[in-house]
């Protein structure tokens, strides 16, 4: 009997301290505005470029191989949104290998976006498929920078179009980005 | 019935390694400056540029295949050069000494300086042939050393087999 009066009154000592003790505060957030590793952002749009101005070498090992180097002029008809900046225009650069119906491409798009042209920079490879009168295209992307609003922009995705018998394309684009953090300024 | 059974494995073994029989390859090519180079400049933050260029060459150190020696050549290649860095593909197309062909498919990557000497590296990889080097297969690797003036030499190694 003694026993029990002892555990209860050391179970309800406990209960005591228990309801007397403070609750742990949450763990402190970090702040938004500068998280360790920054979100990812959803991304597409739709790039139409020129025909573009090729150069080529034919390699004569077997019919239709060719090598070319090129350039087109581009413009979105749907914008990349990439914070509070839309994709514009620009120009893409590329390089093909070209054997019968199939071409593996690998290239670079330097392009401005409207209103201050900040300079935006991505590369992408891909294989290109052609037809009688047009062609398929798909492929990767990566954005590698950029300038003003834009620095440190990085991300990638996959784009897939078609080219019409003049060479023109439209190429849709999706993918993500995000901005690189600025590295930690030194202290003396 | 167990000998003749192990006897079958070893002939199995040896008419496989026959077949799989590969050649040891090695030789030195001497290219010339390239013509035509066709080149574009990229706006980005490396200012990248891209060539494409044929380039001719011709065995310095030649090896036999099928008996035959290599004699000469030419590359047509695309390259990438950023930032003192390199990247190359393109095609060798050879010649044999008796007018055989023979293509070979190249990647490498590499260093260029700015008075565009530099050095690369990378893997080949044979693409078939013609006459006696009809069905032609094999890989290997090769290192250029590319001169100031546009010339350059390659060490060639591998491997080939023939049917």
């Amino acid at each position: 009997m003694r026993h029990l009066w002892a555990a209860k009154l050391l179970f309800f000592t406990t209960l005591a301290i228990a309801a007397q003790t403070p609750t742990p505060a949450p763990p402190p957030t970090r702040p938004a505005s500068r998280p360790t590793t920054p979100p990812a952002t959803k991304v597409s749009g739709t790039l139409e470029c020129e025909k573009p101005q090729r150069t080529s070498l034919d390699v004569a090992d077997s019919p239709g191989h060719v090598l070319s180097i090129g350039s087109a002029a581009c413009r979105w008809t749907t914008p990349m949104v990439l914070g509070r900046l839309r994709t514009f225009k620009g120009e893409s650069k590329s390089m093909r290998d070209e054997k019968g119906d199939t071409a593996l491409e690998r290239g670079y798009h330097v392009g401005r976006t409207g209103g201050k042209g900040d300079i935006y920079y991505f590369r992408f490879d891909g294989q290109i498929r052609s037809a009688e009168n047009f062609g398929t295209t798909q492929g990767r992307w990566a954005f590698t920078g950029g300038t003003g609003e834009l620095e440190g922009l990085q991300g990638a995705g996959t784009y897939k179009g078609t080219f019409d018998d003049n060479g023109a394309s439209k190429i849709e684009m999706e993918g993500e980005y995000r901005f690189r953090e600025p590295a930690p300024e030194r202290t003396p | 019935m167990k000998t003749r059974f192990v006897s079958l494995w070893i002939a199995g073994v040896l008419a496989s390694a026959a077949l799989t029989a590969q050649t040891r390859i090695s030789g030195t090519l001497q290219c010339g400056k390239a013509d035509p180079v066709h080149s574009i400049e990229v706006a980005d933050q490396g200012k990248a540029v891209m060539n494409l260029v044929k380039v001719p060459c011709t065995w310095s150190k030649t090896f036999d295949m099928a008996g035959v020696a290599v004699k000469d050549g030419y590359s047509v290649a695309a390259t990438e050069v950023e930032g003192g860095k390199t990247k190359e593909h393109g095609i060798h197309v050879g010649t044999m000494a008796n007018g055989d062909k023979y293509d070979v498919h190249f990647q490498g990557t590499g260093t260029v300086k700015p008075d565009h000497s530099g050095t690369v590296s990378g893997t080949w990889t044979f693409e078939g042939g013609t006459g006696k080097l009809k069905g032609l297969t094999g890989k290997g690797t090769y290192k250029t050393t590319a001169n100031a003036d546009g010339t350059g030499t390659a060490l060639v190694e591998g491997d080939y087999k023939l049917p």
